[in-house]
């Protein structure tokens, strides 16, 4: 069999959601690059209007308090978006950025500026890699899936005795 | 969708968790129903068995794709169509949504689809009957996903975080599935002699095989007892079978359908129906890849997947060629 | 402005909404099969957009029609010759290089049309190009990235889509063929061929960007939206029609 091993890099999810303040970490996808995983972060991820702005990183990109942190040093500092998981079993959710020389500087200038976290709490990824969804294109990624009300339990009005399903 | 036994008998689970080194607030996390996190420690069985788990799960809907979608092309209105597609493309953001959590317990795609490919991970069985009338697609979503919304829900409080988080998401896209495959199916009844005659010929169909969707009997589920322990399950099979039967005749009666089993009826001593007893030879038939249409399902996933190669490659070489010219 | 005759108004639009219809049912046929699952999703996001777009404006024909034709009766029980849908929307849709191709030769044309159809006269079709303008745009920009993705690829794709180029392309000059209908329609709908100019600004820098060389061959003008079909729509239509037909007056 042919082709077992080609998927597409992996890049992180985040999502604005319509009332929503900051992007939270939705989840993953496979892409051939950035722009690519833009749209099928839309196709994927805000069937239901789950959103009106997307964010999208290369996995290899995020970096995390107590690993690892990703390659990558510039001589100037430039700007990290920092990502925190309040506790455990939440999202990551944005909470503001930092100007660093690599990643692991982020992590400390984010530990500084929002506290100390356990391990895994943090991420930090550097905002220039970051795609987001264009404001002028806002029509086409989102608005398209508010007339598919069929998507929802509520367009299926079932027989009183049952309608609790 | 999802069976919660998948395993061949026999084989028996690996309690690793007792040996190896313990893993620092693993058990204290456990036991204060603290979700478990990628980056935390963790037992080499318990992630071994939430890969498994997660995987089987997200392979379960990319397969269950392919029984509906045999009727999409054919939905009878374009509402339906509509409907049906919707719900189709759900199945494979279920899947995707699982892959994703379980990849970050370190294990890629390519290998999980791999193994589904090759045959060595199990997929839900239910997924190998045919789906030979209309009214199939309503009995899917009223006890195919009925069964594995019974199954899920405690899901959504598994300990590890990113599957509990998938399966919220997967739950709550859930309900409009069951609730489209009963609405269906009212309609149906609302119709001709012979329409009613195609639901209960579906419902005649389906109603044994969505019974084993819940997997062995609590005294032959190998992985039980282990899984509770970690929170990756919360009930029994049984206890959950027995969830869903109650929960459904009352729809079937409401339908105006029989369900296939003289020994379905009410026991008021234990506040339960008793129902007959299950196939399991049938069961183990479809488990070990000898049902109606396993060999069918296999071979369109595999085609898919051939058949796809060319473009996931010429994708990935304009994307170097971009990142080449960009360089210069 | 003179009256319109509401039958030039029905026939336009059965020749907008047969051809979402059919590209819809063709995009649907991937559901489950397609290169990876990420994609799988998009075409059926695509697919469904295209069904949404038929079912308002074969409403829209069938309320015109006033006989109490609804879109499931003017979707499943007209026949072949009755379909009004262009060609290059019911052609098999082959492998993923040409189902893209297609998606973005139908979706430029399509964005411009919605754009002139965006000042209609009729508020109702005006009210439809708004809101498929939307849709029509992401998926032109979909097929667009995939085009330039395969075209410009490894040996294989380039031929692939070079060979998806040769045979779909003949079947583009429908799009831009008119006649008395639209004629009678002016103010209401465009004439076809004004819309040329803007579809080619759109789709040959994306066939260049994708290194696909143009067929200077014109070929045979297919004739699909005034009824005269390729073979492929019969079977189409015999498999999408098949419950109604055969259970006629059910309850679905």
């Amino acid at each position: 069999m042919t082709g077992f091993h080609d998927q597409w890099p992996q890049y992180e999810v985040f999502i604005k959601s319509r009332n929503g303040l900051e992007h939270k970490h939705f989840s993953s996808l496979h892409a051939t690059d950035g722009q690519h995983a833009l749209l099928l972060a839309r196709d994927v991820y805000t069937r239901r209007q789950e959103g009106n702005s997307l964010w999208v990183v290369a996995a290899s990109d995020v970096s995390q308090n107590g690993a690892e942190p990703a390659a990558g040093r510039s001589d100037t500092p430039r700007q990290f978006e920092v990502f925190l998981r309040l506790k455990p079993g939440l999202d990551h959710k944005h909470i503001g950025s930092v100007d660093a020389c690599d990643a692991a500087a982020a992590l400390r200038s984010a530990e500084t500026a929002f506290g100390q976290y356990p391990a895994g709490s943090l991420w930090v990824l550097p905002s220039a890699s970051v795609l987001t969804s264009e404001a002028e294109w806002s029509g086409p990624f989102f608005d398209a899936m508010a007339d598919k009300t069929y998507r929802l339990p509520t367009f299926y009005q079932l027989p009183a005795a049952v309608n609790n399903m | 969708m999802y069976t919660q036994a998948l395993d061949l008998p026999g084989v028996q689970a690996t309690d690793s968790a007792v040996t190896e080194a313990p893993c620092v607030g693993f058990d204290e996390k456990l036991a204060a129903d603290i979700k478990i996190e990628p980056s935390d420690p963790m037992p080499d069985a318990y992630r071994k068995t939430l890969i498994r788990q997660i995987s089987q799960h997200a392979h379960s809907e990319i397969v269950g794709m392919l029984p509906e979608g045999n009727w999409i092309t054919r939905a009878p209105t374009l509402k339906r169509k509509a409907i049906l597609l919707a719900k189709v493309q759900d199945e494979g953001g279920h899947g995707l949504y699982l892959y994703a959590a379980a990849e970050t317990l370190g294990v890629s795609r390519d290998t999980m689809v791999a193994a589904l490919l090759d045959g060595s991970a199990k997929y839900s069985s239910i997924f190998n009957y045919p789906t030979l009338s209309w009214a199939d697609i309503g009995v899917i979503g009223w006890l195919v996903d009925g069964a594995a919304i019974t199954n899920q829900v405690p899901l959504c409080r598994c300990s590890y975080g990113p599957y509990a988080r998938a399966m919220v998401r997967v739950c709550k896209e859930e309900s409009f599935h069951q609730r489209q495959g009963y609405d269906l199916l009212v309609a149906m009844m609302k119709g001709s002699a012979a329409q009613r005659a195609m639901v209960q010929e579906a419902v005649d169909r389906w109603w044994w095989p969505v019974l084993m969707m819940f997997g062995p009997h609590d005294q032959d589920s190998v992985h039980g007892a282990t899984s509770m322990k970690w929170g990756i399950k919360r009930f029994s099979n049984d206890d959950l079978r027995q969830k869903f039967v109650d929960a459904t005749v009352p729809q079937a009666e409401v339908l105006g359908v029989t369900l296939p089993d003289p020994d379905l009826k009410w026991n008021a001593e234990r506040g339960h129906y008793d129902f007959g007893a299950i196939d399991w030879n049938e069961f183990w038939q479809v488990v070990k890849g000898n049902g109606p249409c396993n060999r069918e399902r296999m071979a369109a996933r595999i085609k898919a997947h051939e058949d796809g190669a060319w473009v996931r490659e010429a994708a990935r070489v304009h994307a170097e060629k971009k990142t080449a010219r960009q360089a210069h | 402005m003179a009256e319109i005759d509401n039958k030039d108004l029905i026939e336009y639009l059965l020749r907008l909404g047969d051809s979402t219809l059919v590209l819809g049912q063709r995009l649907a046929e991937w559901c489950g099969h397609a290169p990876a699952i990420e994609e799988d999703i998009a075409l059926t996001n695509t697919a469904l957009d295209l069904i949404g777009q038929a079912r308002q404006l074969l409403s829209y024909a069938g309320e015109l029609e006033g006989s109490g034709r609804d879109e499931d009766a003017l979707a499943f029980l007209r026949d072949e010759l009755e379909f009004h849908n262009l060609t290059l929307t019911e052609l098999e849709g082959g492998d993923f290089g040409r189902t893209v191709l297609r998606m973005l030769l139908f979706a430029a044309y399509q964005v411009v049309l919605w754009q002139v159809l965006l000042r209609s006269t009729d508020a109702r079709l005006a009210a439809i190009a708004e809101k498929s303008l939307k849709e029509s745009r992401y998926h032109l920009r979909y097929g667009a990235d995939w085009i330039v993705r395969l075209g410009d690829g490894t040996e294989e794709s380039h031929r692939r889509m070079q060979a998806a180029l040769e045979y779909m392309w003949s079947f583009t000059a429908e799009l831009f063929d008119r006649d008395e209908v639209e004629a009678r329609l002016a103010g209401v709908v465009p004439s076809s061929d004004s819309l040329r100019s803007a579809w080619e600004g759109i789709v040959l820098p994306v066939l260049a960007a994708a290194t696909l060389q143009v067929p200077t061959v014109a070929g045979y003008l297919s004739r699909g939206k005034y009824g005269i079909h390729s073979e492929a729509l019969g079977p189409l239509l015999a498999e999408m029609q098949f419950l109604q037909r055969a259970y006629p007056g059910g309850n679905w």
